[in-house]
């Protein structure tokens, strides 16, 4: 079984992903029984700082730093649970020392495999405001639906505000149900719930859409490349 | 400083990490928090030593995650799972990194807080064992244990829920009519001994202020990856 190497960014969806691999791990491996998993984290505050000057290359940098010290304590492949950071990935993944699982590629390939065709996207406003999941959808045909400039503003603060602080409230619920509703009513037939915070407070029963979770889609795909099942 | 985390079991080690990400940005600033390192070997290879008692091989794990976490460049370590430190007298002299002893931490806050009789909550092989006792009795503190029913109910809850991220009213309801009986034979707070045992129970529903060994620990790797006080 393969050591999985966690590069964390933000410590809520880190913390979920781990949390799912281990805990849901069972459903490979045996009661109890999860891949070895290492996560690697560094503050915070400077990913945010980078982040809103858009200095992807200063991040991919950092990342790459993480990357070189799971290698070095022996993880086998790597992944990112946060969506924002995989801007940098075509910055980072030609100099990484190990393979990494791409968020995006895999949330994409799930929604292929379930039939969706138009999807709504919801994280923060540099993924909103990127090509990062359109592209990926695209080349598998399906369309993507951005929130509007109004929408992405609310939806960024309460990421940065409340949920990557470790605060859920219903108003921040409440909100996002209302986007995911309208994008609904806008021909949507699921929601990409692109930031691994938002599943703190969405999820399958509480949105009007079905969910694409990316940190629990991130972190199955992780097991199953653990286990050498090929993705 | 660098903060190495020895996982046990995964819940128990989110929460950790969690908290330290958010308490770090009481010293550090909004979204800051000392660089972290986790390595989680899976819960089923400790469990397996510590059905049969064999402590020195549960050593031997967290060794290996010693070493690993020595290896990716943390200056100190924690262990966020009580049970486990029974091992810890059996690889002091061999550990690459000094620890940050979890029952320590939460006899240091019971004398701070003024607590003079303290029970003990967790799974069965932490409240058969002196890994609290002693560092009560070190500090002129009492302490009293569950009784062989509550011990095993409250294990069976532990194992067979809270590490699965199950929360059931039941669970709540055996731990507080526990901690209803320490009370009555004089406790004046409780160590809630087992990082799952937060998830349910907090000092809002606990019938004796509790003393939460998961959050303590964190707050305490904290202050001393900040260089404030170390404890």
């Amino acid at each position: 079984m393969h050591h999985i190497g966690i590069v964390g960014v933000s410590a809520e969806g880190a913390a979920l992903c781990y949390r799912t691999i281990c805990v849901e791990g069972a459903q490979y491996c045996g009661p109890d029984a999860h891949p070895e998993v290492s996560m690697h984290t560094f503050s915070f505050a400077g990913f945010r700082r980078l982040s809103e000057r858009e200095d992807w290359s200063a991040i991919a940098d950092i990342m790459l730093i993480s990357a070189n010290k799971l290698a070095s304590i022996g993880a086998s492949f790597l992944i990112c649970p946060a969506n924002t950071p995989h801007l940098a990935f075509p910055l980072l993944e030609p100099r990484s020392p190990l393979p990494w699982l791409h968020i995006v590629d895999v949330v994409a390939e799930e929604a292929s495999r379930r039939g969706f065709h138009r999807i709504g996207i919801l994280g923060t406003r540099y993924v909103m405001d990127s090509d990062l999941y359109p592209e990926r959808l695209s080349v598998r045909g399906l369309e993507a639906l951005s929130p509007n400039p109004e929408e992405r503003a609310a939806i960024n603060r309460f990421i940065y505000d409340e949920l990557v602080r470790g605060i859920c409230s219903p108003a921040a619920t409440a909100y996002h149900q209302q986007v995911i509703a309208r994008m609904k009513n806008d021909g949507c037939d699921a929601v990409v719930l692109g930031c691994t915070e938002i599943p703190l407070i969405i999820n399958d029963a509480n949105s009007p859409l079905p969910t694409l979770d990316s940190t629990r889609l991130l972190a199955h795909a992780a097991l199953r490349k653990a286990v050498g099942e090929t993705l | 400083m660098h903060i190495g985390i020895v996982a046990g079991s995964a819940e128990g080690a989110a929460l950790c990490y969690r908290t330290i990400a958010h308490e770090g940005a009481k010293h550090l600033g909004l979204y800051a928090h000392p660089e972290v390192t986790m390595n989680s070997i899976p819960l089923a290879d400790y469990q397996k030593h510590i059905d049969r008692d064999d402590w020195p091989a549960v050593g031997d794990l967290m060794l290996r995650s010693a070493q690993t976490l020595a290896q990716a460049g943390a200056a100190f370590l924690i262990c966020p799972d009580n049970t486990m430190h029974r091992a810890l007298p059996f690889i002091d002299s061999r550990s690459p990194l000094p620890w940050l002893h979890i029952a320590a931490v939460v006899a240091g806050e019971a004398t701070h807080r003024g607590f003079h009789r303290i029970g003990l909550l967790g799974t069965k092989w932490l409240v058969a064992s002196e890994v609290y006792p002693d560092q009560l009795t070190a500090r002129g503190l009492h302490y009293l244990r569950p009784n062989e029913n509550e011990r095993e109910a409250i294990n069976r809850f532990i194992m067979q829920e809270l590490v699965n991220g199950i929360f059931s009213p039941a669970a709540i309801a055996c731990h507080h009519q526990v901690i209803a009986r320490m009370k009555a034979e004089g406790c004046d707070a409780v160590v809630l001994g087992c990082t799952e045992i937060p998830l349910i129970m907090n000092d809002a529903n606990s019938p004796l202020p509790t003393l939460d060994s998961t959050r303590l620990l964190a707050r305490a790797a904290v202050l001393r990856a900040t260089n404030n006080v170390s404890s």
